[in-house]
């Protein structure tokens, strides 16, 4: 298990800049789903009460309803839990050094990859339709040179400033970087003269 | 004609609730094994197994009056 917002498998002096998930818009909507599914049997009751009494006074009607009733209301609580692993397991981090993307496929299938922030080459952000526009989430496409070329972080809440943050993060790098090189052909000059 | 004691029922109801058991260990084993530790992680498996335990402690309530034991007769 893994501290929130700690950086796994941390590099000496490496530090945390984002640590993102999904917009919880995206849980909530889900969970709204299973809260709908969950009127069903009072209002399936009623209709039954109403238009077939004889079913609620059988001795078979009544104890069949209620234990198809507390299945589902069980598997409901399941996909309630589950919508939220669904959602808590796949993050993406950045740091000053690297981004990690964690993502949960499924029960059974997990992927773990990683970039040095040299390796991005392009990095855009996609906020497509009404709602991803009303609350202000979506994409954003790291390009990269890596065997897996391309990391999405999924709806996320404002993409266009993680682009700017993850933008600034690899100019800096390579300021850095062109700095550093500058300083060992300074330095290897100098030695040579 | 079918007879049958209405606890025959209660078997199938048993297997629903087994293959219940079997995912929610599958879920907290990936909550907890691959998770981050936080408040809300807690949270949500608190409000899961209070949701859990309230819909059994409510279907006990209201199935235990029913006599199981009762023959029923099918045409």
């Amino acid at each position: 298990m893994l501290i929130e917002k700690q950086i796994p498998n941390r590099q000496k002096d490496e530090n945390l800049v984002l640590f993102l998930r999904r917009h919880p818009i995206i849980i909530f909507s889900r969970w709204a789903v299973y809260l709908f599914l969950g009127l069903i049997p009072p209002f399936f009751y009623y209709f039954i009460s109403i238009n077939y009494p004889d079913v609620l006074t059988h001795p078979l009607g009544y104890p069949v309803l209620l234990l198809l009733a507390c299945s589902l209301y069980l598997f409901i609580a399941l996909f309630f839990l589950n919508a939220f692993i669904d959602y808590y397991l796949d993050v993406w981090i950045v740091t000053d050094r690297r981004i990690i993307n964690i993502e949960q496929r499924g029960l059974f299938n997990r992927e773990i990859a990683e970039h040095t922030l040299e390796r991005v080459q392009d990095v855009s952000a996609l906020q497509k339709g009404i709602f991803q526009t009303f609350f202000s989430y979506g994409d954003v496409h790291v390009q990269t040179a890596g065997e897996i070329q391309r990391f999405i972080f999924r709806q996320i809440d404002n993409p266009f400033e993680v682009v700017r943050v993850l933008n600034n993060l690899i100019h800096k790098h390579e300021a850095e970087f062109d700095n550093r090189l500058f300083e060992t052909i300074k330095d290897n000059k100098t030695e040579a003269e | 004609m079918i007879e049958f004691p209405l606890y025959i029922i209660l078997i199938p109801f048993a297997l629903v609730v087994i293959l219940f058991i079997v995912f929610v260990f599958f879920n907290l084993y990936h909550l907890f094994g691959f998770g981050f530790l936080s408040f809300y992680s807690f949270l949500v498996t608190f409000l899961f197994l209070g949701l859990t335990v309230l819909i059994l402690f409510i279907t006990y309530k209201l199935a235990a009056p029913l006599d199981w034991m009762q023959i029923i007769t099918l045409p």
